[in-house]
């Protein structure tokens, strides 16, 4: 598996160093992502051709139908630029939960920390409307953000003080943990829904599958920079998220904090995935089916796992809903179908791989 | 630069694990810790690397309190061997050592430091290992991986004038006899060039061949230090281990020599 990875060719003194496969993956994926982004434009009811889909993003003299227009910037263009943000925020936040946690199954979807961002958003779709009028004016655009960022907030911290002890995480802790934590948010908001009017509970079915149908500037303005900000953050971990592979004790003894390490992790993981979730619902398995492919391709080192990972989120979001939007078109699938479809199976596939390591 | 401490205490809940009045180590010297399992060795050796906080005494580096010492400092002045390390995701042996430099890379120029990582491989007897996934090694391959690192982490014994400090916990603990030898030749390689040495290990015979002082400890406290040939001695083992064993000379060499053969459990 080794030779297959490194390749044959490789130099003597590069033996075992796959940090040139790593600085290779970024472009390689950002390539990749581009040709997903254009082909995201291009489907749809109405297929376009790629000339099409330029004419339709930067044409301003007329050379394009006001029909490709509309189609590309008003429709397509939002939902493509979400589902690329979202993807990337996931998927990082996966990386990011697995390295903290020290295993490959740690995802925010099945981890509780989607459910706790949720379970927040949908209180706040609820009831908001007693506290949000009090809110300062400028931040209530902002309302449903920074509640599911702090409801994830909330989770992943629980989750940390429930699975690990002494410094240690275990694994069983931390899967069985977010079950209870998923199915206590799942009562709350089992409550909410009953509470809920119709217009409401319209607005809360969206969360439960995860979609990025709902996608317009607003919202992507209101999300991107979160977004942007955390995902720039992010490769500022990378080193001391490879010494925590070693455990903790030896992380600290190479000279990292691991104290500010892992708040900063939970922080990041937090943000990214309370944003994403505010804005598209809970879409599982991004999280643990990029990294984990990822790893296989390019090996566990943080520094190009970390942004790869966004790529590949990226791509990978792009692509399911690429799926969902037209697999049974003109209706819509819910796009946390295709990626449970696509997850689930790899999710069993690395814990049966694992099992015999895996203490579960 | 010596690693002293006074007064030291440590508590986990009720129990008092350690109390070692005072302890100095110093550079070009190696140290080695023996006694009873439980005794408070790793707990000792876990508290001068600054992995503890005390509850009463203080660890000084230097001048410096330890705890005065940000991380990354404290990471350019020693480098610890921990007993197993089970590495999440799969590492390459190579990718594993190198993380040691992630302490940076003092003193070492760039060309070298970046293959840091075979040469210390090359110290512990596994050159081309260099692509092995680290998780297919043996227990005690992965031993020498780990001290491999922990060289990359402390290269030069001393930086500018400022001598480095390796704290090994059992570092011979799953190797075969050759390999058993090799890392202590690399720890007194270390001493010898101006480094210092804290190790635990539970071989008598080695330890008494290689330390330079021996630290007894019992019941969390130091029963006993000094040069092997002047403290160990049957009735220190008696007191210690609670078994009577005769301690005799090594064939053509100084040090003490025990044989378990000989042992019988005092009662």
């Amino acid at each position: 598996m080794s030779g297959l990875v490194l390749g044959a060719g490789a130099a003597r003194a590069d033996f075992g160093d796959r940090t040139r496969l790593g600085r290779l993956a970024v472009p390689v994926l950002l390539a990749a992502l581009l040709v997903c982004f254009l082909a995201s434009l291009m489907t749809g009811p109405v297929p376009l051709s790629v000339r099409a889909v330029i004419a339709g993003l930067f044409a301003s003299d007329g050379t394009a139908s006001l029909r490709d227009i509309a189609i590309v910037r008003d429709i397509r263009l939002p939902r493509t630029v979400l589902a690329l943000l979202v993807g990337s925020a996931l998927a990082v936040s996966g990386a990011f939960m697995q390295g903290l946690f020290r295993n490959p199954l740690a995802d925010p979807g099945l981890a509780g920390v989607s459910s706790g961002a949720s379970l927040a958003a949908v209180a706040t779709i609820v009831l908001g409307h007693h506290w949000i009028g009090h809110m300062p004016q400028f931040l209530q655009p902002y309302a449903l953000a920074v509640a599911a960022f702090l409801g994830g907030l909330v989770s992943t911290l629980m989750l940390y003080l429930i699975a690990t002890r002494n410094g240690t995480t275990s694994v069983a802790t931390l899967l069985l943990g977010g079950i209870a934590l998923a199915a206590l948010a799942g009562a709350a908001v089992g409550v909410l829904v009953f509470l809920s009017n119709d217009q409401q509970l319209r607005d809360l079915t969206f969360w439960s599958l995860g979609s990025v149908g709902g996608a317009d500037w607003t919202k992507i303005l209101a999300v991107g920079p979160v977004i942007l900000v955390l995902l720039a953050l992010s490769p500022l971990s990378a080193d001391g998220l490879n010494a925590l592979a070693l455990g903790e004790a030896e992380a600290s003894h190479l000279g990292i904090s691991t104290q500010w390490l892992k708040r900063g992790a939970i922080l990041l993981v937090a943000g990214l995935t309370g944003v994403a979730v505010a804005v598209s619902g809970t879409i599982g398995f991004i999280g643990i089916v990029a990294p984990h492919m990822l790893r296989l391709m390019i090996g566990p080192d943080h520094r190009y796992l970390i942004p790869a990972s966004a790529c590949l989120g990226a791509i990978l979001l792009l692509l399911a809903d690429m799926v969902a939007r037209t697999i049974v078109s003109p209706a819509e699938l819910p796009i946390g179908i295709v990626t449970a479809l696509i997850g689930a199976p790899m999710f069993l596939w690395i814990l049966l791989r694992r099992r015999a390591l895996v203490d579960l | 630069m010596r690693i002293t401490a006074a007064g030291l205490q440590i508590v986990f809940g009720t129990k008092k694990i350690i109390d070692v009045t005072d302890f100095a180590l110093s550079p070009g010297e190696i140290a080695v810790i023996i006694g009873p399992n439980g005794a408070g060795k790793s707990t000792l050796l876990r508290a001068l690397a600054g992995d503890l906080t005390p509850w009463q005494g203080l660890v000084n580096y230097g001048d410096v309190p330890l705890h005065r010492l940000k991380p990354r400092d404290l990471a350019a002045r020693r480098a610890v061997l921990s007993q197993s390390i089970d590495v999440a995701f799969p590492f390459t042996v190579f990718e594993v050592v190198r993380l040691g430099m992630l302490a940076g890379t003092h003193g070492v120029d760039r060309e070298r430091a970046r293959n840091l990582p075979h040469e210390a491989l090359v110290r512990v007897d596994l050159s081309g290992f260099e692509h092995r996934f680290y998780a297919s090694l043996s227990g005690g391959e992965q031993q020498r991986v780990q001290l491999a690192r922990v060289l990359c982490q402390a290269w030069q014994p001393v930086l500018r004038g400022s001598p480095r400090y390796l704290f090994l916990d059992e570092p011979s603990a799953s190797l075969d006899i050759r390999h058993q030898l090799l890392v202590l030749d690399i720890a007194a390689g270390y001493a010898r060039a101006g480094g210092g040495v804290l190790a635990i290990l539970h071989d008598l015979n080695l330890a008494a061949s290689y330390a330079d002082r021996l630290i007894v400890m019992s019941r969390g406290e130091i029963a006993a230090e000094g040069r092997p040939q002047k403290i160990l001695t049957t009735e220190l083992l008696r007191d210690v281990f609670g078994l009577n064993l005769p301690v005799g000379a090594a064939p053509k060499a100084p040090e003490p020599f025990i044989l378990p053969q000989m042992a019988r459990t005092t009662i």
